[in-house]
């Protein structure tokens, strides 16, 4: 059992089987490669992506088909390939967006480049989209607040 | 902005130290090579704003519009 002292979850006890690898990191924090997925204790669309080795560094995600139930996921080549090991089916993958603040009254969802990850494997990438179709700083508007806040039944 | 036209096999040269050779086109997409030192980075643009868009995402967000977000008075009022 491993622990951390999180500076905003308190100390958080983990496995080493509950830790994602990202192999190529996230974008702007490329040396943080270990993260825990924590589901919200309220709400199931909401999760936090706490990294493993860096106390303070945490993403808000929210589930991509509780806000943009229509979205397509694309993932480039050298991206699948940190998913998951040669020879192994992607399978039963999530998508998440990064939820930021660009502005203290402004949330915006990252749909550019969502956050993927295989359970399975047990890791994960920021998959930065190649062509243009979705916004990096989508806002999160109160009609999509509204639909990640339904139950999931 | 300096606007050049190249053909596949050609090359640009920026400073002493970074070449982008064209190396093919396909349809709409362009393949370039490019040789830069390692100290240079090398980023798609659009890996830029997710770069910038984490940095904003892992910093600090208020307290009240993390409450609108994480509110949940949906499944307040149902009971299971």
């Amino acid at each position: 059992m491993n622990e951390l002292t999180t500076t905003h979850f308190g100390t958080i006890r983990f496995n080493d089987d509950d830790v994602l690898t990202f192999p190529a990191g996230v974008p702007g924090f490329w040396h943080a490669t270990r993260f825990l997925l924590l589901p919200h204790p309220s709400n199931r669309s909401i999760s936090y992506l706490q990294s493993a080795d860096v106390p303070s560094l945490r993403f808000i995600l929210v589930a991509a088909f509780s806000v943009v139930p229509e979205y397509e996921l694309s993932i480039e080549p050298w991206d699948i390939k940190n998913l998951a090991p040669p020879e192994q089916v992607l399978t039963e993958l999530e998508s998440w967006f990064v939820i930021s603040t660009p502005q203290p009254d402004r949330l915006t969802i990252n749909m550019l480049a969502p956050v993927v990850i295989s359970r399975k494997a047990r890791r994960g990438v920021q998959a930065v989209r190649s062509d243009t179709r979705y916004s990096h700083a989508f806002p999160l508007d109160d009609a999509a607040l509204e639909l990640a806040r339904r139950p999931v039944c | 902005m300096l606007i050049v036209s190249r053909k596949p096999g050609t090359a640009l040269l920026i400073g002493d130290h970074v070449r982008i050779e064209i190396l093919g086109i396909a349809g709409n997409q362009v393949k370039l090579g490019i040789e830069a030192p390692r100290e240079i980075a090398v980023l798609r643009s659009e890996v830029l704003d997710t770069i910038r868009a984490n940095a904003a995402a892992a910093g600090q967000i208020p307290e009240q519009i993390l409450n609108r977000l994480l509110n949940n008075p949906a499944n307040s009022s149902v009971d299971h």
